[in-house]
């Protein structure tokens, strides 16, 4: 029968117990103290969380793969500042679960990406890479015209806001009506959503057509945030710190 | 595979089926649809077919009742077929996604084959599928043979391969449908990774428990490299897989961490899935069946014992050399190369006494191709780890960080030393599996093993190349101080590169093929298994 | 415990930790009384030639 009680040999548990202290030590003592960075590094006043459009293009983002071939991290290198913009702060991804900073540029980096390229640039590309970059090695998204399924979208707000992401109760309630709100610029509901979430997200027919939520609107929606959820990466630069 | 249990173990393996099944149903029920039913459904098959199975030869004649004084080599022997499985879907994946890097155009219209959900099929095909499977294998059986004794039961084995293999399909079948984390190395959904921690715990209970019932007194170095692997890999996955669900009944997930915390959460498990899943697995593979093979013992056992204990020690450090320049706190990342460059003494403490062993019997490493396999192995091991600790050197990684040069290390280490130690180790298996001499056709070894050494070194010398372009390109700047290159022509300038990688790949995988032929040839119409036994002691009870 | 005194304690017991851990190590492993031990343990997974069947 299966034996359950079995002689817990002295020599197998002590090679067992110096394995674990062996290998704890490296992860605890690079690991903790991050936890207690927040003390150093406060968050800057004007870091804003994704909206639930930008969380929804940041889900499909997940969903397709896109860390694969490209980073959200700006290095403090001289070339990546001229190419790509100020270096990327810690402070930027505080509120990223999980952090997409990447580790291939088999494309370029995303980090500074929002408001770089018009819309309809992002439409066209998303569709048919080749048609806007011909040399592009980048694989062709047909199928997200298909509307943008936001049931999800409430739980998704609370559980992130359980995890510290200050979603409060309105913002959770008013979830799949917000999606829809920023991509219909002039209705009542886009006031409703800039009461709650500011002037500083975008409020535009991403996909350029309003009269439809599609996954491109929430995709572009992120893309388009992109490095603009603070400007304390400009402030850093200005100051000169390296 | 049921002939080899008695009936109280049937059912027991029964009753384990239905709980599986029924798991599998309530899944299925509480997801209504979407990737999680799916994944129920898998696990309400998987259960149904094992009743079927063990309920079908459930009277059977029981196996010889003088059993301890057998080893237990059929789940190490169903263990290799699955690996041989995975790593043809896993390089098959690969060189598909290679492909496509050279022909975008040849991308089907069809979400689930974007190169993006591609990729994570491969990785997790490869390390999980190929690697993970190989190891749990091999452990099976250096474990028995080490300790001269029996694994502690006959139903776990069945359970940890089973269930091991359920989670890497629940993984790759949620990737093609978008299920993923998007945490790399750890795309793997919330239910899968709880159901994999189950999995785990049954294999370190069954691992401890076989060595609490060893007949040699002393736990071979090997054991200690498959302990270190099996322990340390359940520590990293259930601290880089903290997430919460957005719903109980729904596959997305939230990880627990988030930003800075988040980046070093990930490369501490990134690099330390690379370390002991790849590395202290395959070193244990290694001090096993390189002596085994050459008949010669460990040049200096000492040696790896050191050895073990500074791998065990210094890889959990280094995890922050994936993050030099970043947002990652300056000391963090200057922590992280200095134990990076250190890791170079343990690591070619191995390299070399694996290699110092062969000492004496290089006439066999020229005649026998197995024996090729791991001396070449052992080689590889120790360039990706020297390359390992130059790259993680924060000047040089400016260089090389996000470019192909990485993916050239990566595939130095994997295809050259992971691959071909699993290579040498299943082709010294595989006849003892099946009772023959040697394998069916020891040609087509020889040609597996030029097959899969041209291809290495086609595919890592392309990558260095492609890296280096890119990396020199990024940082170019012409006379009056503007940046020579766009990124999009150091992406055409990649071409010629991303063809080459693809051959080498392709190579290596007709290798791999050639590698499950022979072995099917070998085991077919096999019944006996290995001749050697445990040490049975005189009961005295 | 701050955020300093953290960083203040990685910086130190990491090194002091890692040097006590090794000279322990190198001890224990080359030690003259485990030579047998361990000179056996090397040739215990060999078939020893007198059962070689």
């Amino acid at each position: 029968m299966l034996k359950l009680h079995y002689n817990l040999e002295k020599i197998s548990m002590g090679l067992v117990a110096a394995i674990i202290v062996a290998a704890s030590i490296g992860g605890l003592v690079e690991i903790a103290p991050l936890f207690t960075l927040d003390e150093t590094v406060e968050l800057p006043g004007d870091l804003r969380p994704n909206t639930p459009l930008e969380l929804a293009g940041r889900e499909i983002y997940m969903r397709e793969g896109c860390y694969a071939c490209h980073s959200q991290m700006v290095r403090s290198l001289a070339d990546e500042l001229d190419r790509y913009g100020p270096y990327s702060l810690a402070s930027e991804s505080a509120y990223d679960h999980p952090m997409l900073w990447g580790s291939k540029r088999t494309g370029p980096d995303l980090a500074r990406l929002g408001g770089k390229y018009s819309d309809d640039w992002h439409v066209a590309h998303l569709i048919d890479p080749r048609s806007v970059v011909p040399a592009s090695i980048m694989p062709s998204y047909p199928w997200l015209t298909r509307p943008l399924d936001t049931a999800l979208l409430p739980d998704a707000l609370a559980t992130l806001a359980r995890l510290g992401v200050p979603y409060d109760k309105e913002m959770i309630a008013a979830a799949e009506a917000d999606a829809l709100a920023q991509s219909r610029p002039g209705t009542e509901a886009a006031d409703g959503f800039q009461a709650r979430y500011g002037a500083r997200p975008a409020v535009q027919a991403f996909d350029g057509d309003p009269s439809r939520l599609t996954e491109l609107d929430a995709l572009i929606a992120y893309l388009q945030s992109l490095g603009t959820l603070t400007d304390a990466p400009y402030r850093a630069l200005a100051e000169g710190a390296p | 595979m049921t002939a080899t249990l008695t009936l109280p173990e049937r059912r027991i393996g029964l009753f384990l089926s239905v709980l599986l099944a029924l798991m599998g149903l309530f899944m299925a029920a509480a997801a209504r649809h979407g990737v999680m039913s799916l994944h129920g459904f898998m696990a309400l098959g998987l259960g149904l077919g094992l009743v079927f199975l063990i309920g079908g030869s459930l009277y059977d004649p029981a196996p010889p009742h003088r059993r301890p004084d057998r080893y237990y080599d059929a789940p190490t022997r169903f263990g290799l077929t699955l690996t041989l499985v995975w790593a043809i879907i896993g390089m098959g994946v690969g060189v598909w996604v290679a492909a496509l890097l050279y022909w975008p155009e040849a991308t089907p219209p069809w979400p689930a084959t974007s190169f993006g959900r591609l990729r994570p099929v491969h990785t997790t095909g490869i390390i999980f599928g190929f690697g993970g499977n190989a190891l749990i294998a091999t452990s099976f059986h250096v474990l028995q043979r080490t300790s001269r004794a029996r694994l502690a039961d006959s139903i776990s084995p069945w359970v940890v391969v089973l269930g091991y293999n359920l989670f890497c399909a629940w993984a790759v079948t949620g990737y093609l449908m978008g299920s993923t984390q998007s945490k790399e190395y750890a795309e793997a959904e919330w239910y899968a990774d709880l159901w994999l921690v189950v999995i785990w715990v049954t294999y370190f209970t069954l691992y401890l428990r076989t060595l609490a019932r060893r007949n040699e007194p002393h736990i071979y170095v090997a054991n200690w490299y498959y302990l270190a692997f099996i322990l340390v890999v359940a520590m990293l996955h259930i601290v880089n897989n903290l997430a919460l669900p957005v719903r109980l009944t729904t596959a997305e997930s939230f990880p627990v961490w988030s930003g800075v915390q988040d980046a070093m959460v990930q490369w501490w498990y990134g690099h330390n899935a690379v370390a002991f899943f790849l590395t202290a697995g395959f070193l244990g593979m290694l001090y096993y069946f390189l002596p085994v093979r050459s008949g010669r013992p460990i040049w200096s056992y000492r040696l790896s014992i050191v050895s073990f204990w500074g791998i065990t020690f210094f890889y959990i450090w280094v995890g922050s050399h994936h993050l030099h320049y970043t947002a990652l706190p300056y000391w963090a990342q200057t922590l992280g190369m200095t134990f990076s460059v250190m890791l170079l003494v343990p690591s070619w403490a191995s390299a070399g006494n694996a290699i110092a062993t062969l000492n004496g019997a290089w006439h066999k490493v020229r005649d026998d191709a197995t024996l090729r396999f791991m001396f070449v192995a052992a080689v590889f091991y120790g360039l990706s780890t020297f390359e390992g600790s130059f790259l993680a050197i924060r000047p040089v990684n400016s260089l090389s960080h996000y470019t192909d040069w990485t993916v050239g290390h990566v595939h130095s280490g994997t295809l050259g030393w992971v691959a071909m130690i699993i290579f040498g180790a299943i082709y010294t298996l595989v006849p003892q599996l099946g009772g023959k001499r040697q394998m069916a056709s020891p040609r087509a070894i020889e040609w597996h093993f030029w097959l899969a050494v041209t291809g290495t070194l086609i595919y890592v010398i392309a990558m260095w190349n492609a890296g280096i372009t890119q990396g020199l390109m990024w940082r170019a700047y012409d006379r009056n101080g503007a940046l020579s290159y766009s990124f999009v022509q150091s992406v055409q300038a990649m071409a010629p590169y991303y063809l080459l990688r693809t051959i080498g790949g392709a190579l290596f995988l007709t290798g791999a093929v050639l590698c499950a032929w022979n072995c099917r040839a070998t085991l077919r119409g096999a019944r006996e298994g290995a001749a050697d036994r445990p040490l049975v002691p005189q009961p005295a009870e | 415990m701050t955020h300093d005194s953290l960083v203040y304690l990685s910086k130190t017991v990491g090194l002091v930790w890692l040097v006590g851990f090794f000279v322990i190590v190198i001890l224990r492993a080359y030690s003259p009384s485990r030579r047998k031990a361990h000179d056996a343990a090397a040739r215990s997974i060999l078939p020893e030639p007198e059962d070689r069947e």
